[in-house]
């Protein structure tokens, strides 16, 4: 796990809840500017999956391979899917959505990297 | 089956604050088939017990998520079952998880009432429930809201 990424990811995740809540608050439908932002946290998440795969052919350890595998998949489908179920219904509460799966992330970011043991070789 | 009210509010299903909750209990459904999954794939014999509640709680969340997010009155009682079951379950296994630690070599997703998850297992079904009552289909549970819920279609 690269922890600047990580790092990065989870202040991302952290201004994604922020601005959901906000929306929720002033009963606010989300905007272009939350998806944007929403888009822009994923493809970070993209590329730690992509790191975190390739760091894991290259021989890394990690506390129980399935499980890491099933946190990956999950923090790559979770903020889409929050997405999508956000904006399925475009009122104050689809920013109580995003902030759900955006904290969803973290928690997921946190528990991967505790089982990231080391990296290989 | 779905074209039943056009104007007025909606009687049930995933809307409002609703869809929120949805969000929840799918994080906590995917969560916890995760967990069960892992567990008894990798190492059921070691507690069995445990393992099994795992996957028993993890179906429970699947199928309150599920019935919270369709509308209809059929999947209005399913998800209070669900719910109802799902209290219960977080009661009994963190009761039984603090007397008798014992009984529980691992951890569940109920134990010591969901500690390991910030108590939301807790909390989860209890505005599950406050949540289906306000938002229970017209004509049903009526004793307990005892309210009618204005524009009712003329036909």
């Amino acid at each position: 796990m690269r922890d600047g990424l990580v790092t990065a990811i989870s202040l991302g995740c952290a201004v994604l809840a922020l601005l959901g809540v906000i929306a929720m608050i002033f009963r606010r439908p989300l905007g272009v500017g939350h998806l944007a932002a929403t888009a822009l946290v994923e493809l970070a998440v993209l590329v730690q999956v992509v790191l975190a795969v390739i760091g894991l052919a290259g021989g890394a350890e990690v506390d129980g391979v399935a499980l890491f595998v099933a946190y990956l998949a999950f923090a790559l489908v979770v903020l889409p899917a929050g997405a999508l179920w956000a904006v399925g219904e475009k009122n104050r509460w689809s920013g109580g959505v995003l902030a759900v799966a955006a904290l969803a992330l973290v928690v997921t970011l946190v528990r991967m990297d505790s089982v990231w043991l080391a990296s290989g070789g | 089956m779905d074209d039943l009210q056009a104007s007025a509010p909606p009687a049930s299903g995933a809307h409002g604050v609703g869809r929120v909750l949805v969000a929840v209990y799918a994080v906590f459904a995917v969560a916890a088939v995760a967990r069960a999954a892992v567990q008894i794939s990798s190492r059921f014999a070691e507690a069995p017990v445990a393992y099994a509640l795992s996957a028993f709680a993890a179906a429970v969340y699947v199928v309150a998520t599920v019935a919270l997010a369709r509308p209809g009155r059929g999947a209005h009682r399913l998800a209070t079952a669900a719910c109802s079951i799902e209290l219960a379950g977080v009661l009994v296994v963190g009761t039984v998880s603090l007397v008798l630690p014992a009984a529980f070599p691992d951890a569940t997703v109920w134990s010591v009432y969901g500690r390991g998850y910030l108590f939301i297992p807790l909390v989860l079904p209890v505005l599950g429930l406050l949540w289906l009552r306000r938002s229970a289909p017209a004509d049903d549970h009526s004793s307990a809201a005892g309210v009618t819920p204005p524009g009712q279609p003329s036909g």
